[in-house]
């Protein structure tokens, strides 16, 4: 493999396995927040105590979200000094303000953390505040950067140095809505999905005490609210990337030829060699229609752009399919229990919809790595759009491979210590919780 | 007396924002450090007031050298690019460390595991603690030592091992090395 590709591989590791931490630092905070701001309004053990292993639970995660995330600070140099060398000026305040709110993150966590008993009541549970805060917009902040790589905008360049920055211009540039606010509820869809497997498969091992009826729905709420969200914002990205980055539209869509009122792929095996895509069930007109709000509209297809300009058209469009449908999905998981709560007045914990919720979990992960997918996937070969190429930033050291190897080993031995440690947490926190049934209002 | 311009003025910055990490989170590293050598009767207790005292602050701590990062690419861009590029193995190794050192020591103080069981992140935590610092010091003084050069226009500069070479020549026995700046990471590197 050549330097391109290795440093490709080793990013794609690094920020697919940082992504799932950071999307947890952002929506935990929240959730550990209500958890602990009802049961200080009712009185109510049980949420505080749900509110206690939560963030028993987040220092763990939170810990390996930053080391992780110190390890993406580090390759930005170590893997693309040439992507460096030009944008670092352009790109600094977002990463600047992202440092400053991980670091707020990071001093209110700690007060969180070793607060319980030092701190009152309600000023623990107003440290909650800035760690939420401050979770999402490290979000906010990090997004914008990688927005800028879909929108070059806010410098000036000569020679192919730069030569002036308006930084404020190119944090705020074209892609940042759309991409800032659908990577944000995507954070919050992911952590809801993610939570609610945990107590689900709590009830099927009939586990199910007052805290996981209290999880589950308020899990549960988190998620379908996001995933409405995620639907909205994720239609309005992809209708702008139609018209900002017209390649990367047409390959997720798996469509070739430009099309006077083009159909909508569903599925398919886009076939880059013979200009088509096969096996897609596909609906006449709805592209054109969803895309502009006109059935007969012309969308472009890949073959108006030069060949060397296209993606890798099979990877983005499987992501992409991947990304909506199990988006969809989780959007129905999380309608039906709410409308099945609502019928009955009560949680449903059916074993089928128990099933279906521990599933979403992992399903919701792999929908958002899938979104990054499209975004990243879909850019090349630019890593920076339309002004530089991946292949004229990446590191010329010869050590890539060996440590390729050696990152994937620790992101593995980190993962699999974190999952058991994690199990293992929820096993003394049960073995302890029996007396929370019966304890007093305090 | 010359005017201080712009880039000097950020360049002090983060000379200061060096200076906090190597206190800071030279402190922590330097638990690390006892927690690998504890021994005697009260080892555990040792291990247990390091825990105690890093725990709530060591990520903050840590922070420092991302705003260093940050910094040094936002204000110096082409001089980030070719220290990560004459620097990348010690740059690598360090990252490793610092990886190694919070994960290993986040299982430790959150891992509620039987004593024993955790060993090997023990370990890790104390090695970790020395290597992340022993190689963000051969760095520095790779630095200080002047060999790295960022060319004009270029990006790419002297060959990706030549920091070996330069902190060899420091630390050989007869040569009298300087201390450079904030010092505790470079002593930390034996350089010093």
């Amino acid at each position: 493999m050549d330097n391109v590709v290795l440093s490709r591989a080793i990013m794609g590791t690094s920020l697919g396995f940082h992504i799932v931490f950071a999307v947890l630092g952002v929506g935990m905070p929240l959730l550990m927040f209500v958890a602990e701001g009802i049961g200080l309004w009712r009185h109510d053990a049980a949420w505080l105590a749900l509110a206690r292993r939560w963030a028993k639970a987040f220092a763990l995660i939170f810990a390996i979200g930053a080391v992780s995330g110190t390890a993406l600070s580090f390759e930005l140099g170590l893997l693309w000094p040439g992507f460096m060398a030009f944008s670092g000026s352009i790109i600094g305040l977002p990463f600047s303000a992202e440092g400053f709110a991980f670091f707020i993150e990071a001093i209110f966590l700690g007060l969180y953390l070793y607060g319980w008993e030092r701190l009152s009541p309600l000023a623990h549970w107003l440290t909650g505040i800035p760690i939420a805060i401050s979770g999402a917009a490290s979000s906010l902040f990090v997004v914008m950067t990688n927005a800028w790589m879909n929108s070059p905008t806010g410098y000036v360049a000569s020679g192919g140095r730069v030569i002036r920055v308006d930084p404020l211009a190119a944090a705020f540039n074209r892609s940042t809505p759309t991409e800032d606010v659908h990577m944000l509820v995507s954070a919050y869809l992911v952590t809801g999905f993610a939570v609610a497997a945990v107590y689900a498969a709590g009830f099927l091992r009939g586990h199910g005490d007052a805290l996981h009826r209290r999880a589950l729905p308020l899990a549960m709420a988190m998620a379908v609210v996001a995933s409405g969200l995620a639907g909205i914002t994720g239609d309005t990205s992809s209708r702008f990337v139609a018209g900002e980055q017209p390649i990367k539209f047409a390959a997720q869509e798996g469509l070739f030829p430009t099309t006077k009122g083009a159909p909508l792929a569903i599925g398919g095996v886009p076939l880059p060699d013979q200009h088509r895509t096969v096996l897609a069930i596909e609906i006449p007109n709805l592209l054109s229609l969803l895309t502009t709000g006109d059935p007969n509209a012309t969308i472009k297809g890949l073959d108006a752009f030069p060949q060397d300009l296209w993606p890798n058209v099979l990877i983005v469009h499987f992501s992409y399919q991947l990304m909506v449908g199990l988006g969809l999905a989780l959007g129905f998981c999380g309608l039906l229990y709410w409308f099945l709560a609502a019928r009955r007045r009560a949680p449903p914990i059916d074993r089928w919809l128990l099933l279906a919720l521990v599933a979403a979990g992992p399903a919701s992960v792999v929908t958002m790595e899938t979104g990054w997918f499209v975004t990243e996937f879909g850019r090349q070969p630019w890593i920076i759009y339309g002004v530089m190429r991946t292949s004229a930033a990446a590191t010329t050291t010869p050590a890539l491979g060996p440590t390729f190897a050696i990152f994937l080993l620790v992101y593995l031995g980190l993962g699999l210590t974190l999952a058991r440690l994690l199990l293992r947490l929820a096993q003394r926190e049960r073995q302890r919780a029996a007396p929370i049934e019966t304890a007093p209002r305090r | 007396m010359t005017d201080l311009t712009l880039a000097d003025g950020v360049a002090g910055i983060l000379l200061l924002a060096l200076t906090a990490y190597a206190v800071l989170a030279g402190a922590d590293f330097g638990g690390g450090v006892w927690d690998l050598f504890a021994a005697g009767p009260r080892v555990r207790a040792q291990r247990t007031a390091i825990a105690a005292a890093m725990g709530p602050v060591w990520e903050a701590n840590h922070v420092w050298v991302i705003f260093l990062l940050v910094g040094l690419f936002t204000a110096f861009p082409t001089v980030f690019a070719a220290l990560s590029v004459a620097l990348y193995l010690p740059f690598t190794i360090a990252l490793l460390g610092i990886i190694l050192r919070g994960a290993a020591f986040t299982f430790q103080t959150h891992g509620y595991e039987a004593a024993g069981e955790l060993a090997p992140w023990g370990l890790a935590f104390g090695a970790a603690s020395i290597i992340a610092p022993a190689f963000l010091g051969a760095a520095l003084a790779a630095v200080a030592a002047g060999s790295v050069h960022a060319r004009s226009g270029a990006n790419v500069t002297t060959g990706w091992v030549s920091w070996l070479a330069a902190d060899l020549a420091r630390c050989s026995p007869g040569a009298r090395p300087r201390c450079y700046g904030p010092s505790s990471l470079a002593a930390a590197s034996g350089c010093c």
